[in-house]
């Protein structure tokens, strides 16, 4: 049970895995306090072991439905006008490309590459001799931050959870955050 | 054949009237005052019924039933000069893009779908996903929030400007109405568009609309959107148990009991009635070690089997946990794939 650059997932070493995700992710400064077990739950696509073992489908759905609407805040509160606005947010932002580019799979695995926790990722790909987009990694690896995010959300809380996407996702002042991404 | 046109044209003056009677309505749509909206009843009706809070203004509200897609006579008029197009949008007029429902649309879906999935997944938290999905669905689909929209009474715009003008009705009245793409010709010739995600329905006006105020809501204060969630839509009773239909429930339950540690489940017949008659019955449980996960009758042992597979699978998968304090949430593992 390897993962594609050949980590086996029954000898896992967790200073490697679990507290690389911890501290590149700060989850210290936060007060994330998600147990090892799930954060490996959380680095485990479907498509890894079919289904015997713990995977983040439905962390990544509620991580991915919350970050969707963090980046909408997002944006409402950093638009440069105010005409036509309702309680002083302007809503004819939305729905347009920088908003939907925020928090797209390619964005979102581009933080994921930048923070070098993609080598830690445990899925299965397609045809191992073809390249990334063949096998839709971009896809899978979205799963790893979203699925974080939905697990922050279910163990400590929405407003933990909402301070760690504001403060450290959605913060430009952040290096790592995909405000700074997507602007690359 | 042909009729006398004369006696069917309006008047010079009377054409006049309506030209500045269009250009007032139009004026107040584009900019939606909230003096003329707070003249609107349709819209103070619709405040009052739904008990939205004082900051939530008449002109907002109305602007919650504007919907982009009755800018089309607009995009027509760009495209083609010719005005006998607008005969086929005699009741819409044009509108600006700043004061429709698109963006608070959009953000208000974004609130719906991360307060349901979260309500859902805390409530069952080992739901499959495709079920989890459905029932999501079922709460905020376009048919199921146009319903609820339906219910408030929230009138749409039918008539044609012109009508509206030869009964004298206040411009305030259009205000407080739902105005989306409404081509009244395929009422008159049987004609319906049909269009990929049918955006110009009156269902999908109707749900934009109710997500728009949503919206509105959240910008107020959030708890006033989840408190209008839970009145509204989530109060609505869902059985997720009726969501599911299992193709192989005795493979899927011993499958699920590998994963999670438990013994190899054992079909054992309890009871049965008339195995030599026409209409005999048996009862099985199946059993993990000495721990019953469920039960099932049948007409066959073989159906009896499915059923107390399928029981055990129910319990499992529409599991609701009780949470007390310091009691750690449940995460679920994931669906079994079979």
């Amino acid at each position: 049970m390897k993962n594609p650059i050949g980590i086996n997932y029954k000898s896992i070493d967790n200073k490697l895995i679990q507290d690389k995700i911890r501290s590149v992710l700060k989850f210290d400064k936060y007060n994330v306090h998600l147990s090892d077990d799930l954060i490996l739950q959380c680095l485990t696509h479907k498509s890894f072991a079919h289904g015997k073992l713990p995977y983040n489908e439905k962390l990544f759905m509620l991580g991915s439905h919350f970050l969707k609407l963090r980046a909408s805040i997002y944006s409402l509160n950093n638009s440069s006008t105010t005409n036509n606005s309702i309680n002083g947010l302007n809503f004819n932002n939305l729905g347009k490309f920088d908003n939907k580019n925020l928090i797209s799979s390619t964005n979102i695995t581009k933080l994921i590459k930048s923070a070098k926790i993609d080598d830690i990722c445990f899925w299965k790909m397609r045809d191992g001799q073809k390249d990334g987009k063949f096998n839709g990694e971009d896809r899978v690896l979205q799963t790893i931050l979203n699925s974080l995010i939905g697990a922050i959300l279910i163990v400590d809380g929405p407003q933990t959870a909402k301070l760690y996407v504001d403060d450290f996702l959605l913060n430009k002042n952040n290096k790592l955050s995909l405000i700074n991404i997507a602007s690359k | 054949m042909n009729k006398p046109h004369n006696s069917s044209k309006l008047s010079e003056s009377e054409l006049q009237g309506y030209k500045e009677y269009y250009k007032e309505l139009k004026t107040v749509i584009n900019t939606i005052p909230e003096e003329i909206a707070s003249q609107s009843q349709p819209l103070i009706t619709l405040h009052n019924r739904l008990e939205l809070p004082s900051e939530f203004k008449l002109s907002t509200l109305s602007r919650c039933l504007t919907c982009r897609t009755s800018r089309l006579p607009n995009v027509t008029i760009a495209n083609d000069n010719s005005s006998s197009d607008l005969k086929a949008f005699p009741s819409i007029v044009e509108t600006n893009n700043l004061l429709d429902n698109h963006g608070l649309n959009i953000f208000g879906k974004n609130i719906l779908m991360y307060h349901i999935t979260r309500h859902m997944l805390l409530k069952y938290p080992r739901l499959p996903t495709i079920v989890l999905n459905e029932a999501i669905a079922s709460y905020i689909s376009q048919d199921s929030l146009s319903n609820i929209a339906r219910s408030w009474g929230v009138e749409k715009e039918e008539s044609a400007i012109v009508e509206r003008y030869l009964r004298k009705e206040p411009i305030p009245l259009t205000l407080g109405k739902l105005r989306y793409f409404n081509n009244t010709l395929k009422k008159l010739d049987g004609i319906e568009r049909l269009t990929k995600n049918g955006e110009f329905s009156e269902n999908a006006a109707l749900s934009l609309a109710l997500r728009s105020i949503i919206g509105v809501l959240y910008t107020i204060q959030p708890n006033l959107a989840e408190r209008f969630i839970d009145k509204h839509i989530l109060s609505r009773k869902l059985d997720v148990s009726k969501l599911f239909m299992f193709e192989q429930p005795t493979r899927e339950l011993a499958k699920l009991c590998e994963r999670e540690g438990l013994q190899k489940p054992i079909s054992k017949l309890t009871a049965e009635s008339g195995r030599l008659s026409k209409a005999p019955v048996f009862i099985i449980g199946v059993f993990s070690g000495d721990e019953k996960l469920g039960e099932g009758f049948g007409s066959s042992l073989k159906e009896a089997k499915a059923r107390a597979a399928t029981d055990a699978l129910l319990k499992w998968y529409c599991y609701e946990p009780v949470l007390q304090q310091g009691q750690k949430p449940v995460v679920d593992h994931g669906t079994v794939i079979v």
